[in-house]
């Protein structure tokens, strides 16, 4: 308690400052860039403080839990608006995952180690305190604080889009305890996030005096912003908050009156300043659904073709066995859309019949959404991905060139081809667009639990409310399976998908189990890091009462085993001894009850999916290949 | 009704600098009075050479029999031979792929592609039909490593000159594992006899066995007209080599190592155009001979930058691509975010670049000179407190070993939204890697390409920093300037998202090839492609046209000035302002803008509008 009367103290005497600096102007954004500066030196001096602190012969850890949540609490007012300007420097030194990561673009194998706030919070909250680990983290912090220039010259179109990935963070990273994996305490981040907003907001009355309807809206985001704040004080309990009602009635709702206002505020958007496309979509309606993604940035049509011809023509071609060498394996052999794009065995059968491939068939609904393809992320695009599938030797073992001198034998594959890219031409690079085209085109979002979330549906059964709350809190899915793509595509940005070290094991049987050989990622030529050894993508929660058997090699046959692996704390949890698994080895302690409310709500995810059917007929070939023409797909 | 309630807010703004109002969304077209015609571009780009999507003759390989394959992308380095023939071709090219993936016909690993060009019409350029002296009939070739002397992998950068190629891979390989990388990379890890397990063998080491990861980074000689590798160049050792500069005594090589730390070489052959035979040294400046010797053994050769650091050698962060013109080499070092722990104990010493480096570093973070001389900027570096995240391009005298830094990379600011700076994003310059030299009517330019390490610290402007795409530039730099700075710099062409520029490859006076990499697969095809492109038209458009615009403009009225070889207008000050479409729907602003960049643009009508209200018709043609 008395922390909040500091905090509101601190609040009062920045605003003071701020009243009192003469060269402020009338325009909004440069109160807002005032008080920016303010707390990033706020933020400066608490960190230096901290460093002070652990300089002390005995250093106390009260006294430093204090400081640090001090110097959390200035940071996340600023972090909204410093994650935009410079997302990368936030992430790699300020507040990224506490997970050591690979050097981009470096000229051998590097491994950055993690550094920043969520370290500090992580070894701040062990039983003993570590004064030299806390040290270097809190020395590598203020080497990278520097000052700053002496304008930053921050827009106005920058603050409204600093605001609205701020409510997505909230709703999607900081609520399910992401960034503070230590002392699990989100809710004061919460605050002082929203208060940044709510003053920066205040500050466009004088701007739009005259505009009744502007001023609407601004009295509407202040109320709602002073509700959400009331209502996150209800409980600081970090398992029995109601996550689902925060989102439902207080963030989606304000995040939508946000982006209204700012279309009605005649100020330029994103796509007005930069053609540099980002995974989240700042023009949205919602951050429920698809809304919220930027399709264009995962997938886009090339220019100068009909899209619909396109996706016509790549639905054909996915059914169509031709593409395989043998002419008898198709792309639905493996994914079929009755089970939401997969085959219900644990590895699919190769085309010879005699084997089975690496891995589980992974569903492609929604598969669109994601920075890379595969359990090992190896592709970085679905063109590409599809080309892996087709030369693969365990799969359609297919020559590209030989392929598209196979599909000229078919009239009308010719006529489907020049109708799609408006010219003439059968290639193998449009063959693979045009698969690719229809596999982006698998995408619903269209469930029970969106519907709900979305207030289109008044009411939802008592189990899945329970679930989801579960999903979101104690049960911790949802610090790795994100919304809305409920996979590990990472908010607020959707740029990044993120894969784990679960430790799944060879087989379900606890007793005489081992940690399955499969290295993952780590097969990557570029990613042989330790910690990529057995670590995949992780995929989505959406549709997963469609998609058994579960997880990269098909070893958990029901939802429930992968519920209790989790719970018992994965692979460490059944005594693997895996030095990097990503996923906590603590026990979750759920009860019987609560992993039955959990598959309630996993179920209340599914699609529907009689929307997808197959094509009516496959075109038929002529001379040489006319053979073909009663081939069963 | 609206532009109505506006126009306080106008009256306003004018009599503040920087307002910021927001445009209307739509205006009325009839209201724009002056109009300025942007011209088409004085130079023509032409794409030569599609990676993936080409297809290619192939040689007899691991027993398939010679065919057509498609080619591997990942285009990088381009080398070229000029045909000294009276055929009327202008020679051959030769392009890196940039990558390791097993292939049945092509060859595992990574590889190149060769093909010839011809000029017809003036000024375009036409890929033209040969045949090889081994019956391939075509106009793309896979160069034929696997019969000739084993593989590469991340054909990256390279060495050209006269008639001779060399490609490099900068990317250390240490396991055969590694290589093998579960079937996909090279699928034949057995151990590597020279001159025994393929024909190509080299004097002095014939029947010499290394693991098979240790066949690979050595510099490669090949032949664009045969589209055959000739020999691994054992003797100039094994390291991640990124590139080169033959110098014109035939007889000097210099070599540069992608690494922290990375190394400078240098071999001299015995006789002109024989590197088989000759010594090769390694680069240590605080010695009076400059030049450690390397005795020409294999194991040594083999792990070549730890025994040269072992010998004190200096350290470099990141040694890229190099260039020779007018007596000096030029190299670019890309820098890297953290040196980490790589230079501490360990022998070698910190390069004076660094040194110079770090001080820059500090005056900009700290306001003030660095006073505490050339020792303790080192130990600094050496002790990981100096975050490189811009390098520089370095220039060297080959007549006096000396080594110094011709332009630092910047802005070098923190964390802000780019338009405080004065002249950025126009003028910047991050993490130089390809660089090339050209003689353009009489004057000498290098071409820097970038390729960015990240997109913190301003690397890209703040509008694009969250993207994960990068935006790389390829800049011109105008040698005959004296302490050239960023602001220098002449932006010459920008390149699709997401992709890499590199590669560039001087032809002649006219027409340079560059190879975009990478790119984002949303770019329209084949833009979503690795690419080898063509720009031709430079000795026809000086590129320092820019400095003569800037000389016309007049600075109180509200007017545009178009420059069609770099794609740009400039506006009579700084100043915020809407595009607007023929119909009037805004489609963009720019805040305290003085240049806006039209790549990319349809032609067409566009109308641009100031803080002002004033508005300029603008028809690109």
């Amino acid at each position: 308690m008395k922390k909040y009367l500091l905090f509101i103290l601190f609040s009062i005497v920045s605003t003071l400052l701020v009243s009192f600096d003469k060269k402020e102007t009338d325009y909004p954004i440069q109160k807002i860039e005032a008080q920016y500066r303010n707390d990033y030196v706020a933020f400066r001096k608490h960190s230096e403080g901290f460093n002070a602190e652990l300089k002390e012969s005995e250093p106390d850890k009260n006294k430093l839990m204090n400081i640090y949540f001090d110097m959390r609490y200035a940071f996340k007012k600023i972090e909204f608006l410093w994650s935009l300007l410079d997302r990368e420097f936030v992430t790699k030194y300020i507040n990224g995952p506490p997970l050591p990561k690979l050097e981009p673009n470096a000229p051998n194998l590097n491994v950055l180690e993690p550094q920043g706030l969520q370290c500090i919070d992580e070894a701040l909250f062990e039983q003993e305190l570590d004064v030299k680990r806390l040290s270097e983290l809190s020395n590598q912090l203020l080497q990278r604080l520097s000052l700053l220039p002496d304008k930053l010259g921050v827009r106005d179109q920058q603050f409204f889009d600093a605001a609205k990935l701020s409510i997505v963070r909230l709703a999607y990273v900081s609520l399910s305890g992401f960034d503070v994996p230590g002392s699990l305490s989100p809710f004061v981040d919460v605050k002082a996030s929203l208060e940044s907003l709510v003053f920066g907001f205040m500050q466009y009355k004088s701007l739009f005096k005259n505009d009744e309807r502007l001023l609407v809206e601004l009295e509407n985001i202040n109320k709602r912003i002073n509700e959400t704040l009331i209502f996150v004080q209800t409980t600081s309990d970090f398992e029995q908050f109601d996550r689902v009602r925060f989102i439902r009635n207080y963030l989606n709702p304000l995040f939508e009156q946000i982006v209204r206002f700012h279309k009605q505020s005649g100020f330029e958007t994103y796509y007005e300043v930069t053609h540099q496309r980002l995974g989240v979509n700042l023009l949205a309606d919602n951050l429920i659904n698809d809304a919220l993604l930027d399709k264009e940035f995962f997938f886009s049509f090339p220019k100068d073709v009909d899209s619909i011809a396109l996706v016509t023509l790549g639905k054909t071609l996915f059914y169509d066995p031709i593409l395989s060498a043998g002419a008898n394996l198709s792309c639905a052999s493996c994914h079929n859309p009755t089970m939401a794009f997969t085959d219900g065995v644990s590895k699919s059968i190769t085309h010879n019949g005699n084997d089975t491939v690496e891995r589980n068939a992974p569903g492609l609904l929604n598969a669109v959404y994601a920075e890379k393809y595969f359990y090992d992320l190896r592709t970085d695009n679905l063109i590409n991905q599809i080309e892996h599938v087709i030369v693969s030797k365990k799969e359609m073992n297919a020559d590209p060139l030989q392929i598209s001198q196979k599909l000229q034998y078919s009239d009308e594959y010719t006529k489907m081809f020049d109708a799609a890219f408006l010219s003439e031409g059968i290639s193998y690079q449009r063959m693979a667009v045009a698969l690719a085209s229809y596999v982006a085109s698998l995408t619903d979002f269209n469930t029970e639990v969106d519907a709900y979330l979305l207030q289109q549906q008044d009411t939802i059964a008592e189990d899945v409310y329970a679930g989801m709350n579960l999903f979101y809190g104690k049960a911790q899915c949802a610090s790795c399976h994100f919304g809305p793509t409920y996979a590990g595509l990472v908010p607020p940005f959707y740029i990044e998908s993120e894969s784990e070290l679960l430790g799944v094991p060879d087989r379900a049987d606890k007793t005489n189990a081992k940690a399955d050989n499969d290295v993952g990622r780590f097969a990557n030529i570029k990613e042989r890091a330790p910690f990529y050894k057995g670590s995949f993508k992780t995929t989505t929660a959406r549709n997963t009462a469609l998609t058994a058997p579960y997880m990269h090699n098909g070893v958990f046959k029901t939802l429930e085993e992968v519920i209790d692996f989790y719970n018992e704390g994965g692979g460490n949890g059944w005594g693997f001894e895996l030095e990097h698994q990503t996923l906590s080895s603590d026990k979750l302690q759920l009860t019987e009850k609560e992993k039955m409310d959990l598959i309630a709500f996993l179920k209340a995810l599914n699609a529907k999916t009689n929307q997808f059917s197959k094509p009516e007929r496959l075109p038929t070939f002529t001379g040489e290949l006319a053979k073909y023409n009663q081939r069963a797909f | 009704m609206k532009r109505l309630l506006l126009m306080p807010i106008i009256l306003l703004a004018a009599l503040t600098t920087n307002a910021q109002i927001p445009f209307p969304v739509h205006i009325d077209t009839a209201w724009s009075s002056t109009t300025i015609w942007f011209p088409r571009s004085p130079l023509k780009t032409q794409n030569i050479f599609i990676g993936g999507v080409d297809s290619v003759e192939t040689t007899n390989t691991y027993g398939n029999a010679a065919g057509k394959a498609l080619s591997k992308s990942w285009n990088d380095f381009i080398g070229f031979v000029p045909d000294t023939t009276n055929s009327g071709d202008l020679g051959w090219v030769i392009v890196n792929h940039e990558m390791i993936q097993a292939d049945d016909r092509l060859g595992d690993g990574g590889g190149m592609t060769s093909f010839k060009i011809r000029r017809v019409n003036g000024d375009s350029l036409v890929v033209v039909d040969q045949k090889l002296p081994d019956g391939r009939e075509g106009k793309f070739f896979n160069v034929d490593f696997v019969n000739t002397v084993g593989e590469t992998g991340m054909n990256c950068g390279g060495i050209k000159g006269g008639q001779r190629i060399w490609t490099a891979e900068e990317w250390f390989q240490d396991s055969n594992s590694i290589i093998y990388s579960g079937g996909s990379g090279f699928t034949d890890t057995i151990d590597f006899k020279i001159g025994y397990s393929r024909p190509a063998g080299f004097p002095g080491f014939n029947g010499q066995e290394l693991k098979r990861f240790e066949n690979l980074n050595w510099l490669v000689e090949v032949d664009p007209r045969t589209g055959k590798a000739i020999r691994k160049q054992y003797n100039w050792g094994r390291a991640g080599w990124e590139g080169g500069v033959l110098m014109p005594d035939n007889k000097t090589v210099y070599l540069f190592e992608d690494g922290t730390p990375g190394i400078l070489a240098k071999f001299v052959a015995t006789q002109p155009h024989d590197f088989t035979q000759g010594q090769l040294y390694v680069f240590k400046h605080d010695i009076p001979t400059k030049w450690i010797s390397i005795p020409n053994d294999l194991n040594i050769l083999k792990d070549l930058n730890t025994y040269a650091v072992a010998q004190g050698a200096t350290m470099f962060n990141r040694l890229e691509w190099g260039t020779y013109i007018n007596g000096k080499v030029y190299i670019a070092e890309t820098g890297r975010d953290a040196i980490g722990s790589s230079f501490q104990g360990v022998n070698g010493v910190v390069s004076p670049t660094l040194i110079a480096g770090y001080k820059n570093y500090y005056k900009y973070k700290n306001g003030i000179e660095y006073t505490y001389g050339d020792a303790a900027a080192a130990d600094s570096v050496r002790m990981n407190k100096f975050p490189d995240y811009y390098g520089r391009v370095l220039e060297f005298d080959p007549a006096t070993d000396f080594i110094s830094v011709l332009m630092h990379g910047g802005p070098l600011y923190t964390a802000s939204a780019s338009q405080s700076l004065s002249a950025y994003p126009s003028k910047h310059m991050s993490n130089p890697d390809g660089l090339e030299s050209m003689t353009i009517n009489g004057k000498n330019y290098l071409l820097i390409q970038e390729d960015l390490n990240g997109r913190s610290y301003n690397r890209m402007p703040a509008e694009y920093s969250s993207s994960s795409q990068t935006q790389c530039e390829l800049w011109l730099l105008d040698l005959s300037i004296a302490n050239p700075t960023i602001d220098d710099l002449e932006r010459l062409t920008a390149c699709p998202p997401g992709a890499e520029i590199t590669g560039a490859c001087a032809i002649d006076e006219k027409t340079i090839l560059f190879n975009i990499q990478h790119p984002s697969t949303s770019n329209t095809f084949p833009y979503n492609n690795s690419m080898t492109i063509a720009i031709t038209g430079f000795d026809g458009s000086v590129p320092t046209s820019t400095t003569e615009i800037v000389k016309t403009i007049e600075k109180s009225k509200f007017s545009v000035y178009p420059n069609p070889a770099t794609r740009e207008f400039y506006l009579n000050e700084k100043q915020d302002i809407a595009i607007y479409s023929s119909t009037g729907q805004r489609l963009n602003v720019y805040r305290n803008a003085d240049r806006v960049d039209v790549n990319g643009w349809a032609a067409g009508m566009y109308i641009i509008q100031n803080e002002r209200g004033e508005t300029l018709k603008l028809i690109i043609q």
